[in-house]
C-alpha cells in the first residue's frame, strides 16, 4: 500500500480524504475506534479552547496568569518566550499533566471538543489517549521498537490481532519518517537508537494512539540540526493529517518555519497571540518586539 | 593625561592599589603547593583504606587457604571423624541466603515502589522511612534475640532455617529498600511522564516502564545485599542454631529433619561455624576456623565483584540488544 493510501486509511479526517465530518469517521475494521469523541457543542467551535487558565505551585506561587487560547484542528500553534515564562506550564495543562505534580493547582476552563476537562471527574486515561505529548528529552521505553509503539494501544484495548499491530507500527513509523531506518530492526532495543531517532520514535509512539492533538514540549532542543530538520518536517506533515499541534519552542526561527499561529509568553503571562506572519512581522506589544530583536531571552 | 588618571585612581580605588602590592608569582607558588599537598594527603588516605582491606584479605587467605586447598575440606561433612570438612555449612549458608532472598526481595520491592511512586508526602511516609532506617541500625545480636523469642518460640518454628531467614530478612529489608528506592529514583523523570502522558495508569507505568529500566541497579543491589547477609553470625546463633543437622542428600521426605531442603530443620552457616569452632578448644579446630574464614571472605568478594560486573553487563545489554 502506498504511503498516501496508508495515511488516508488511518487518518480519514485528513484534508482531501473522503469524509470531512469528524464526528463519525469510518475506521478500518482491524483497528478499534478510539474511545470518546464528544461532538462539538456548536459548529465552528475550537477543538481545544482555554479560558482563564491559571497555575499555582504550592498553592501560593503563581506560575501562569489567566490565559485564554484556542487551538484548531490541522493547525500548528507555537508557544514562544524566554525561559521560565510559563509556556511549558501552560502546555502541560492541556493534557492535565500538571496533576502529576503534587500541590500544583490548575484553575480555569479547558474545553476539549466543547466540554470542560479541568474537573475532578475527568477520566485522565481516556483523555490522554486522545491528547498525546512528546517531551524535550527523548524517552523511549526500555523495550524493542515495535513494543514501544504498540504498548499503549494494546493497553487501551485497541489492537485485536498481530497484523493490526504490524500495520500500526508501519504507519506510525512512516509518519514519523523513521520507517526506512528501522524497518529491519523492529525487535531491537529502542535504547540503541541515536538521539534524533529516539525522538522520532517517541513521535511515532504518540501517533500510534491516533490522537486529535499532539503537544510538543521543546522536542528539538536536545538534538542536532539534521534531526531537528527531520522533526520539523514531521510536525508539518502531522498537521496536514488533521491533527492539532501545539509546540513549545525557544527557537524563534523554528516557530516561523513550523507554525501557523504563535503565542508569546512573558513571565507567566500570555502577552500576544496571532498568525505567525503577523507576530514576527508586526508585533504589537513592546515586550514581544524586544524579545524578537534579542534584547532579552 | 597622567594627571587625570592619577586623580581617577585616588578618588576611586584604594583596593586597586592594594592588589598591585601582592606578588603574583609568590601567590601562585603558594597555592600550587597547597594543591599538591592536598592531593598527596587525600591519595595517602585512600591508599591507607585500600591497604587495610588488602591486609585483611591477604592475612586471612594466607592463614586459611592451605586448609581450604586440602582435599576433602569443601566436600567432607563436619561430622566426619578423620577429616572434617565444611560441606554442610557451605550448603546451609547458600540455602539460608536463598530462603532469605525469597522472603525479603518481594517485601522490599513492594515497600520501595510504594515509597517512591505511591506515598503521599505526609508524616506517615516520613515515619515509614525513618522506621526502615532504624531497622538497619539495630544491633544484630538483639535482632537475634527477638528472632529467637518470636520466630523460634512464639511462632513455634523452633530453631530452624526459617527462623534464621526471618531474622536475616529484618537486616536485608532496609538495605534492599534503600537500594531499590535509589534505583527507581534514578530512572529519568521523563520516562514516567511519557508513560503517564499516553494514558497508562501508575501501576502499568511502574511495572512495564520503570522496573525494566531500573533492573540492572536493582539486581546489583540484591547481590550486594546478599554478600552482606551471607556473613551474618550473631542473628543466627539463636535462630538457626550452632550445630549442623546430619544431612542426608538422598532423602525424599521433605518433612524429615535430615532432608537438606526442609526449612524447619536446624542449620549452621559458615560464620556461625567459625564462632563455634573458636569456642571449642578441640585441637585442629583452629585450622578449620581459618579455612572457613577464607572461604567466607572469598564468597563475599565474589558476591561484590560479581554484582558490579553483572550490573554493568545488564546495563550494556539494555542499550544494545
Amino acid at each position: 500500500m502506498s504511503d498516501v493510501a496508508l495515511m488516508q486509511k488511518h487518518w480519514p479526517h485528513a484534508e482531501g480524504a473522503a469524509t470531512k465530518a469528524s464526528a463519525t469517521t469510518k475506521l478500518p475494521a482491524t483497528l478499534e475506534a478510539p474511545a470518546t469523541t464528544k461532538a462539538p457543542a456548536t459548529t465552528g467551535a475550537h477543538l481545544l479552547s482555554t479560558r482563564d487558565v491559571t497555575v499555582r505551585y504550592d498553592l501560593t506561587k503563581c506560575a501562569l496568569q489567566p490565559t485564554s487560547l484556542d487551538f484548531d484542528k490541522g493547525q500548528v500553534t507555537a508557544l514562544i518566550g524566554p525561559s521560565g515564562c510559563g509556556k511549558s506550564t501552560f502546555l502541560r495543562c492541556l493534557n492535565l499533566m500538571n496533576r502529576e505534580i503534587p500541590r500544583c493547582c490548575v484553575d480555569g476552563q479547558i474545553c476539549y471538543h466543547g466540554h470542560n476537562i479541568n474537573t475532578k471527574e475527568e477520566n485522565l486515561f481516556d483523555l490522554r489517549a486522545s491528547i498525546g505529548m512528546v517531551f524535550q528529552q527523548p524517552a523511549p521505553f526500555r523495550k524493542s521498537i515495535r513494543e514501544n509503539i504498540i504498548f499503549a494501544p494494546k493497553r487501551h484495548g485497541r489492537i485485536s490481532s498481530r497484523s493490526a499491530a504490524d500495520e500500526l507500527v508501519e504507519t506510525s513509523l512512516r509518519q514519523a519518517a523513521l520507517w526506512d531506518e528501522v524497518k529491519d530492526k523492529l525487535d531491537y532495543s529502542a535504547w540503541a537508537l541515536s538521539g534524533g531517532q529516539q525522538q522520532r520514535l517517541c513521535i511515532a509512539r504518540a501517533l500510534a494512539m491516533r490522537p486529535d492533538v499532539i503537544l510538543f514540549d521543546e522536542p528539538c532542543s536536545a538534538l542536532d540540526p539534521v534531526s531537528t530538520f527531520a522533526i520539523e518536517e514531521t510536525i508539518r506533515s502531522i498537521a496536514e493529517y488533521g491533527i492539532c499541534v501545539v509546540i513549545v519552542t525557544h527557537n524563534m526561527e523554528q516557530a516561523t518555519r513550523v507554525s501557523d499561529r504563535t503565542a508569546f509568553f512573558y513571565v507567566g503571562e500570555m502577552v500576544e497571540c496571532g498568525m505567525t506572519k503577523q507576530i514576527f512581522g508586526a508585533p504589537k506589544d513592546q515586550r514581544l518586539a524586544d524579545y524578537l530583536t534579542g534584547r532579552f531571552g | 593625561m597622567t594627571d587625570t588618571s592619577a586623580a581617577a585612581a585616588s578618588t576611586s580605588a584604594k583596593p586597586s592599589v592594594a592588589i598591585l602590592d601582592v606578588d603574583l608569582d609568590e601567590h601562585a607558588r603558594r597555592i600550587r603547593k597547597q594543591d599538591r599537598i592536598a592531593t598527596i594527603f587525600l591519595t595517602v588516605i585512600v591508599g591507607f583504606v585500600l591497604a587495610l582491606l588488602a591486609a585483611l584479605v591477604i592475612y586471612i587467605l594466607a592463614q586459611g587457604l592451605p586448609e581450604v586447598l586440602t582435599p576433602g575440606f569443601l566436600t567432607n561433612s563436619p561430622l566426619d571423624r578423620d577429616n572434617p570438612g565444611i560441606s554442610y555449612e557451605l550448603f546451609d549458608s547458600f540455602y539460608m541466603l536463598f530462603v532469605t532472598l525469597v522472603i525479603s526481595v518481594p517485601i522490599s520491592l513492594g515497600a520501595a515502589i510504594f515509597l517512591v511512586e505511591y506515598a503521599p508526602e505526609n508524616w506517615v511516609t516520613s515515619a515509614a522511612s525513618t522506621a526502615i532506617e532504624t531497622l538497619s541500625s539495630l544491633p544484630s545480636i538483639v535482632v537475634g534475640m527477638f528472632g529467637s523469642l518470636f520466630f523460634v518460640v512464639y511462632c513455634g518454628w523452633g530453631v530452624s532455617i526459617l527462623s534464621g531467614a526471618m531474622a536475616l530478612t529484618m537486616f536485608n529489608i532496609p538495605i534492599l529498600v534503600r537500594v531499590i528506592q535509589q534505583a527507581l529514583q534514578d530512572v529519568p523523570r521523563v520516562q514516567r511522564d511519557a508513560s503517564l502522558a499516553m494514558g497508562l495508569t501508575r501501576w502499568e507505568t511502574t511495572r512495564s516502564v520503570l522496573l525494566p529500566a531500573a533492573m540492572p541497579a536493582i539486581v546489583t543491589g540484591i547481590v550486594i545485599s546478599a554478600g552482606r547477609v551471607f556473613g551474618e553470625a550473631a542473628a543466627l546463633l539463636f535462630t538457626s542454631g550452632a550445630a549442623p543437622a546430619r544431612l542426608n542428600f538422598g532423602s525424599l521426605d521433605i518433612t524429615s529433619l535430615r532432608n537438606p531442603w526442609n526449612i524447619f530443620r536446624q542449620a549452621e552457616t559458615l560464620a556461625v561455624h567459625i564462632y563455634k569452632l573458636r569456642m571449642e578448644p578441640t585441637p585442629g579446630n583452629d585450622a578449620i576456623a581459618w579455612g572457613t574464614a577464607a572461604v567466607l571472605i572469598i564468597c563475599v568478594l565474589l558476591f561484590n565483584v560479581g554484582a558490579r560486573m553483572l550490573g554493568k553487563h545488564l546495563a550494556k545489554k539494555m542499550t544494545s540488544e
